[in-house]
C-alpha cells in the first residue's frame, strides 16, 4: 500500500538526498530506501499517532520543551511539508537552491524541519527490517557493527574505529 | 475476563514491580490477593525477531500508551501545564511488571552516609542552597542491609563485591557474577585505571549469560534481566493469587 504520491514520493527522496546525501561513506537517503521506510512509518502505528495523547487542550509553547503539541499527527504533518516543498518548486531547484529551501523551512518551522530529519536519519539507522538501511549500508556509514546477537557473537564484537 | 463476580481479601491495581511483590508476599501470608493490571500479561510481552530499537525504544511500543491516559506537567510555575503526548524521558511502565520489564536494570545501594545525609552536611560544616533540602531518612543502612540483601537475592542482582572501593559494607556476595566485559568495557576500565580512578562493574539486575538464573526460581521463568515476571511472580501460590489482565478495548465492559 503507498500512502504517498508520486510527487510527494520524490520531493520526500529530494529533500533527504539534501540532508543525507551520498559520498564516498555512503549512498544517499534514497538510496538507501528513504522512501519505502517513510511509507511503512506514515501508515504504521506512529504516524497515526496511535499511541500519542490527541486530546485537547492544544497550546503552541513558545519552547519545545513540551515535546509534541501538535493536533495533527505525524503523518499529517510530513504530508503538510511535502506539500509546502512541492508548491515551492523544490523539484525544480537546483542543490544549492533545495539547501536554502530546507534553510527557511527550518528557521520558520523548527519542528517541522526536525520531523523531517528524524525521518532520513531513522531510515538511514534503524534496522533493515523497517526498510531503509538498506543492506546495513547506514550502519557500515556509523561504524555500527551490528546487533552482536544477530550475527551470532554475544558480546565480542570489535569496534570498527 | 471472567464472568461474575471476583472475591479477595485483598484488591491491587497494577502489577509492576509494587503492586507484583506486595501481592505476592500477601498470598504467602494466607490472602486471596487479586492483582488487576490494564495492560498485558507476563508472557504477552511483543517480539519482532530482531531487537527493533525503532519500535520499542524510540517509538516506546513497551511502555504505557498514552492515548488512554498521561500526565500534564510544566517546567515552572507560571507555565501553563500541557499534556504529554508522545514518550520522551519519562518512560511509565504498563502490563504485568510494568516498567521494569524494560528497565535498565541498575541496582545500586545507597551509601551508609546518604541515608543520614542531612547530620553528614551538618557535621561537615555545610549548608544545602538554593531551596535544597537535605535530612536523615530516621532508618540507617543497617537497618536496611538485609532487606537490600533480600532483593538482590530474590531478583538476581549481578555484581562483584567489594570492586567498588565506596560502597556500602556488605554482609554476602552478590547472588550472581558481574556482567562480562566487552570491548567497550575494556576502553573505558583501561582509560579510567590510567587517569587514576576506580572503574568496577555497576550492580545489575541483568543476567551475565543466558544460562545463569538465579536459584530459587525455575529456570523457564528467566529472562535477560530481573523483573516482576521472571520473579516473584512464579512463586506466588497459585491458590491464593490471580492477575487479572485488562487489554485495550475491555475497561468497563462486563462480561
Amino acid at each position: 500500500m503507498a500512502y504517498l504520491s508520486t510527487q510527494e514520493a520524490a520531493v520526500l527522496a529530494a529533500a533527504g538526498d539534501r540532508i543525507f546525501p551520498a559520498d564516498e561513506s555512503s549512498g544517499s537517503a534514497s538510496a538507501l530506501g528513504l522512501v519505502q521506510f517513510a511509507e511503512r512509518q506514515l501508515v504504521g502505528p506512529w504516524g497515526r499517532g496511535e499511541r500519542m495523547y490527541r486530546l485537547p487542550p492544544f497550546a503552541s509553547p513558545d519552547h519545545p520543551g513540551h515535546g509534541w503539541q501538535a493536533p495533527e499527527t505525524p503523518a499529517e504533518v510530513l504530508r503538510t511539508i511535502l506539500f509546502g516543498l512541492l508548491r515551492a518548486g523544490f523539484l525544480e531547484l537546483h542543490p544549492d537552491g533545495r539547501d536554502a529551501a530546507l534553510g527557511a523551512l527550518e528557521t520558520a518551522s523548527p519542528a517541522e524541519f526536525a520531523l523531517l530529519r528524524l525521518l532520513v536519519v531513522e531510515s538511514v539507522l534503524a534496522h533493515p527490517a523497517h526498510g531503509g538501511n538498506r543492506d546495513r549500508a547506514g550502519w557500515r556509514w556509523l561504524g555500527f557493527p551490528g546487533d552482536p546477537v544477530e550475527l551470532g557473537q554475544p558480546y565480542r564484537i570489535r569496534l570498527t574505529n | 475476563m471472567t464472568a461474575g463476580p471476583l472475591a479477595a481479601d485483598v484488591v491491587i491495581v497494577g502489577a509492576g514491580w509494587a503492586g507484583s511483590i506486595i501481592g505476592v508476599e500477601l498470598a504467602r501470608a494466607g490472602r486471596e490477593v487479586i492483582v488487576l493490571e490494564r495492560g498485558r500479561g507476563a508472557d504477552e510481552f511483543p517480539r519482532q525477531g530482531f531487537r527493533d530499537e525503532l519500535g520499542h525504544s524510540i517509538h516506546q511500543a513497551l511502555t504505557q500508551d498514552l492515548s488512554r491516559q498521561t500526565w500534564t506537567f510544566r517546567h515552572h510555575p507560571r507555565e501553563q501545564a500541557l499534556p504529554l503526548r508522545s514518550g520522551g524521558a519519562f518512560r511509565p511502565g504498563e502490563g504485568v511488571g510494568g516498567a521494569g520489564v524494560v528497565w535498565g536494570g541498575q541496582t545500586w545501594r545507597l551509601l551508609e552516609r546518604d541515608l543520614r545525609l542531612g547530620s553528614a552536611l551538618r557535621a561537615a560544616g555545610l549548608r544545602p542552597e538554593h531551596g535544597a533540602v537535605a535530612a536523615d531518612w530516621g532508618i540507617t543502612y543497617a537497618d536496611l542491609e538485609p532487606h537490600y540483601e533480600r532483593f538482590e537475592q530474590v531478583t538476581g542482582v549481578s555484581g562483584l563485591a567489594g570492586a567498588n572501593p565506596f560502597e556500602a559494607p556488605r554482609r554476602s556476595p552478590y547472588p550472581l557474577p558481574p556482567m562480562p566485559s566487552t570491548p567497550i568495557t575494556e576502553l573505558f576500565t583501561d582509560a579510567a585505571h590510567r587517569l587514576g580512578l576506580h572503574p568496577f562493574p555497576q550492580p545489575g539486575g541483568t543476567l551475565p549469560s543466558p544460562t545463569q538464573t538465579n536459584t530459587g526460581y525455575p529456570a523457564r521463568h528467566a529472562r535477560s534481566a530481573a523483573s516482576a515476571p521472571s520473579t516473584p511472580v512464579p512463586t506466588a501460590p497459585s491458590q491464593s493469587w490471580r492477575i487479572r489482565c485488562c487489554p485495550p478495548g475491555a475497561i468497563g465492559s462486563r462480561s
